[in-house]
């Protein structure tokens, strides 16, 4: 195996169309870990780690742009991610350990395409939109196109992720990600991410993941709709959440079966909802 | 007079270990930290197979592959190392299979090395292993306990009729009789999956064999280096004076490297057919597949009570699953003996009936693991007492105040026959629930239940073997010793050499002898300077195990102790032509007690022992050098015991359990270190919680382990550990000076049955819930309230 460290999106994108079997490390959490296990052994390791357009954020016309080389920490300690890019802050903080989270990143987190990690419900919930580059040039995937199955994404082969988009707005949106897992900095057994405002009593705007209970991030436009304009009642949120329930299709796995999963499911929601109606009314 | 600085009083304080800044400056140095000139490395094939026949090796590719000095098959290395057979012949006989190195024929768990690669480096041997190819045929496999007891099917060791390996009665009473008169009966079946070690150090070897001498050197990661080499000194056929075994820092043991592994003796073996130095440290893959395995159990009980609540017989029937080999040299036995022994001790039983058993299973071996069958027999212990107590709606503390021995009932012996020399159950109980101040905890309870939080309250009171005689291993053949020894060495600066043959695994060995000796002689404990763990230069001795360390190399070290005061004093008195008896030491320095005036101090007394000679009166040449050995040999075990109360809440919605506080009273007889005993109870809390909540070994119906990486496989973490308060009771043993018990077990014997009882007392609202089944996940919790 060789490893290079281009300096300029030249230099990398000349290794990515002349090497046939190579992989970008990013912060290497997951990816070192799969090398160590034999799982991947690519031929050349190319690392991300000097090229500056991968690295930091900035607000852009009410938008964020996280670079893909975000650490989980950066992101974690970023207080501009306000409204509904809150949302992607509260799941940055429960990703694994901290030794995890100052190594990993937003970018390499989101490649990897691991339907029970954190980041692929937050960004969906929090209508992310994802810059790539390619040979062909850069183009915009939107979140709901960018996960396609089990470790699998829309990225075209030689493609990479340079950045993460996340509206602020809606601005009065909180974000919540609620995660349960057996011990602390597990993945998730089921994760429930949301983004939700309300005017007064009524609900203006919700938006729905659910994570680690089908092979991408679990959203249903429909779901959304039945919170938005109602008073997010019992009732309203159990409609919801059965739509939820009834897509999803969890995998029997040593974190869970696939019963128990649809059992946290509604309950997770309801949850979640409550939890963020609740913080809405003090503020 | 004296002053605070001039103080050696360190028995019995909370006195910080010194050999921990080198740890955490991360100067430790363990086996993987030494690399020797000329070191290879070894890798192993591991089987892919639960159980599979070896048709054909082609190691053709896998030799020419770079770096690569030799591949080696089971057949080949046979000439290196005899296979073995576990057997201990002091207990009912047992059917015990060939083990070999590495198996020339026939793999018989997951992951059994069939085929070693030595190369350059690790990485190189691991490309050539992939590169050897292995004809295999698949054989039928033995997974679960059930599968194994069964009549007909698959048989692990085809030469036996049946998968059972051992199995043993024990009788005392007249049960029948008292089933038939008993106002109540309880009956509950307890499921314990396996688990295992996971120690932060993978276990390791460096074997550099010299033919020039003969001579073979082991750098090693084990508890027990002695034990060790006179296993390996058997099976490689090297003399004992030839074998040497070096521990360097140790990360953690916890029973795990006590055992002969097939990859170590393998690597030893193959240092000695290419006498070259070799290296072999199993990687975190390895560690799952190979460790020893733990607990594995199903157990039957029925116990009878009177309508006051006394037990009046019990009743235990137990099968473990002990995997594809009684291991090496303890054998997987006394992980079910001590469930048969052990479980009745807690309480006045007299009337009690065990058949425990071991089978055979397709599976890695499970073996001594922290607590050995105790943590068993506490949760089926203290499981049947909180049934009966809820059958018979008696407060779960009253009914145990009812059935324990009063404290000044000792010595007696248990309905098992085992010496119980003296316990404080009543007063460490009474102490508890004072600490807890259990009413209110069962007021909040009640509040908390009418706001729909399942609050639970888990109380237990154990006992817990310690400090073992040579009956219970050695008297069956093994090469175990229960003896441990110190040598203590005046030196030329006045220091005190301390050789002793405990060794350390992190739980704080060091820091106790070094307590014990600077405090009994009246140095600075920096004025002791240890070495511990190296065959060739400290006395035999039987390292750390079954929480004897403190209790019988604190003994022999407190022995040495007296005997060098005495020498030292001896030998100044001839100095200073004074009695003895009018001398004492006081932070190195030897004073008149009648004067206080200080006649000689140590490093004075060092420099003329060893150089000026000519001081001493003619005739009279000291000898500042003794050696003092303990063994345990009063009794079976020292007991120990220990009471524990825990809060936790259930989350009905998800099946979570959080704990919330726990509360420990432990007595340990008499306490050298206060911060190094409630780190023991501490970490053997944590390691617990690890068992009742996450850890599980999960295998399929092909006995293929599903969860063999620390992603899939939980352990408890920093977030998942609560409050631990303790508080102690100190009833000193009478058969050592020092009057010490153990204590590294009993906060695992403790924690599993107090979590479990604490959960079905939480569940209690929601109907007749008993869940027996342990590791206690939430699915199993919602299952058991019938959620899911």
């Amino acid at each position: 195996m060789n490893y290079v460290e281009p300096s300029s999106i030249t230099e990398l994108m000349n290794y990515v169309t002349t090497v046939e079997d190579y992989r970008c490390l990013a912060g290497g959490a997951t990816l070192v870990a799969m090398m160590n296990v034999g799982l991947v052994e690519p031929e050349l390791l190319i690392s991300l780690h000097k090229l500056d357009e991968l690295k930091g954020m900035r607000i852009d016309q009410n938008v964020i742009r996280i670079g893909a080389m975000t650490t989980h920490t950066a992101i974690t300690d970023e207080d501009r991610l306000t409204g509904n890019a809150s949302l992607v802050r509260s799941a940055a903080g429960q990703i694994a350990h901290s030794a995890v989270r100052n190594m990993g990143t937003i970018g390499g987190a989101i490649s990897h395409a691991d339907p029970s990690a954190d980041f692929p419900a937050a960004l969906t919930a929090a209508n992310a939109t994802i810059e790539v580059l390619g040979p062909s040039g850069r183009r915009v995937i939107q979140i709901d196109d960018f996960f396609v199955n089990y470790l699998e994404t829309s990225l075209t082969e030689k493609e990479i992720v340079m950045a993460i988009m996340v509206p602020l707005s809606p601005a009065d949106a909180i974000g919540h990600h609620l995660k349960f897992s057996r011990v602390d900095g597990d993945y998730a057994t089921v994760s429930v991410s949301l983004a939700l405002a309300m005017e007064g009593r009524i609900c203006s705007y919700a938006r729905i993941a659910v994570g680690s209970v089908a092979a991408v991030p679990l959203r249903l436009k429909e779901a959304d709709d039945i919170l938005i304009g109602s008073n997010l009642e019992e009732s309203e949120i159990a409609r919801a959440s059965e739509l939820l329930l009834k897509s999803s299709d969890p995998i029997d796995d040593v974190r869970g079966s696939s019963s128990y999963r649809k059992f946290l499911i509604p309950r997770l929601i309801r949850q979640a909802v409550l939890q963020s109606k609740k913080e809405l009314s003090y503020t | 007079m004296a002053n605070d600085t001039d103080l050696t009083d360190y028995i019995g304080h909370s006195v910080p270990r010194a050999n921990t800044l080198a740890l955490l400056n991360g100067r430790g140095q363990f086996v993987d930290d030494i690399s020797l000139p000329g070191m290879l490395h070894v890798c192993f094939v591991r089987s892919p197979y639960s159980h599979a026949r070896i048709l054909e090796i082609d190691k053709q590719d896998a030799l020419q592959s770079p770096g690569v000095v030799a591949v080696v098959t089971g057949k080949e290395l046979l000439a290196y190392c005899e296979p073995w057979r576990a057997e201990l012949t002091h207990l009912p006989p047992m059917q015990t299979a060939l083990q070999y190195a590495m198996p020339p024929e026939r793999v018989c768990y997951q992951g059994e090395p069939v085929v070693a690669v030595v190369a350059e480096s690790r990485a190189l041997a691991e490309d050539a292993a992939e590169l050897v190819e292995i004809d295999w045929e698949e054989l039928a496999n033995v997974a679960s306990i059930e599968e194994a007891m069964q009549s007909e099917g698959p048989r692990v060791h085809p030469e036996m009729d049946t998968n059972l390996a051992w199995s043993m009665e024990l009788e005392q009473g007249e049960l029948d009789k008292q089933f038939s008169a008993a106002d109540v009966i309880v009956e509950q079946e307890f499921y314990v999956d396996r688990q295992t070690g996971v120690t932060l150090e993978p276990r390791g070897i460096i074997a550099n064999y010299n033919s020039a001498d003969g001579q073979l050197l082991l750098h090693h990661s084990t508890q027990v280096p002695h034990i060790q080499r006179a296993v390996y000194s058997k099976q490689l056929g090297i003399k004992e004076s030839k074998l040497r075994i070096i521990c360097p820092d140790l990360g953690g043991g916890f029973g795990l490297k006590l055992h002969i592994y097939s990859d170590e003796i393998s690597t030893a073996a193959l240092s000695v057919m290419l006498n070259r130095p070799l290296k072999f440290i199993a990687d975190r893959l390895e560690s799952f597949l190979s460790d020893i395995h733990a607990r594995g159990h199903i157990v039957k009980a029925k116990m009878a009570l009177t309508e006051a609540g006394n037990i009046t017989a019990l009743q235990l029937e137990d099968v473990a699953g002990g995997g594809a080999y009684l291991i090496h040299p303890r054998t997987s036995t006394i992980e079910p003996l001590l469930v048969g022994v052990c479980t009745p001790l807690a309480y006045d039983i007299e009337h009690y009936k065990a058949n425990v058993s071991l089978v055979y299973q397709n599976k890695v071996p499970t073996a001594q693991y922290r607590g050995v069958g105790m943590p068993v027999a506490s949760l089926v212990m203290e499981g049947m007492m909180d049934a009966a107590a809820r059958k018979m709606q008696i407060d779960k503390a009253e009914i145990r105040k009812v059935n324990l021995r009063a404290d000044d009932a000792y010595p007696c012996k248990s309905v098992t026959g085992e010496t119980l020399e003296g316990l404080s159950q009543h007063e460490s109980l009474d102490r508890l629930l004072e600490m807890c101040a259990y009413p209110q905890l069962r007021e909040e309870q009640q509040k908390l239940r009418e706001q729909g939080i399942y609050r639970g309250i888990g109380l237990v009171t154990v006992v817990e073997g310690t400090s073992p005689s040579p009956a219970l291993y050695a008297a069956g053949g093994a090469p175990i010793s229960s003896r441990d020894a110190c040598t203590l060495r005046l030196e030329s600066d006045g220091s005190i050499a301390c050789i002793t043959s405990l060794t350390e695994q992190g739980q704080g060995a060091y820091a106790i002898i070094n307590q014990i000796v600077a405090d009994t002689i009246g140095v600075k404990m920096d004025e002791v300077d240890i070495l511990m763990g190296d065959t060739k230069a400290t006395p035999f001795g039987g390292g750390t195990w079954a929480s004897r360390g403190t209790s019988i190399a604190g003994e022999a070290a407190l022995l040495s102790a007296n005997a060098m005061k005495e020498k030292i004093l001896d030998a100044v008195s001839q100095l200073a032509d004074a009695p003895a008896e009018q001398l004492y030491i006081k932070n190195g320095k030897v004073i008149e007690i009648e004067t206080e005036k200080v006649v000689l101090t140590l490093e004075e007394l060092g420099r003329i022992t060893h150089y000026r000679t000519m001081e001493f009166p003619q005739g009279f040449d000291p000898e500042l050098v003794v050696t003092n050995h303990y063994s345990q040999r009063d009794h079976m075990m020292l007991y120990a015991n220990c009471a524990m109360c825990l809060t936790l809440d259930v989350d009905i919605n998800t099946g979570q359990v959080k704990l919330d506080q726990i509360w420990v009273v432990e007595d340990c007889g008499k306490v050298i270190n206060p911060m190094l005993v409630d780190e023991q109870i501490r970490g053997g809390v944590v390691q617990g919680i690890g068992s009742a909540l996450f850890e599980e070994c999960i295998y399929d119906e092909d006995a293929q382990l599903r969860n063999g990486t620390l992603a899939d496989y939980l352990v408890p973490m920093a977030g998942e550990m609560p409050d631990i308060k303790i508080a102690h009771v100190e009833t000193p043993t009478l058969v050592t000076e020092l009057g010490a018990k153990g204590c590294g077990e009993a906060g695992i014997i403790s924690i599993c049955a107090a979590i479990m009882n604490g959960i079905n007392d939480a569940l209690e609202p929601l109907g007749d819930v008993s869940l027996t089944s342990q590791p206690f996940t939430p699915e199993k919790i919602l299952k058991a309230i019938g959620k899911i």
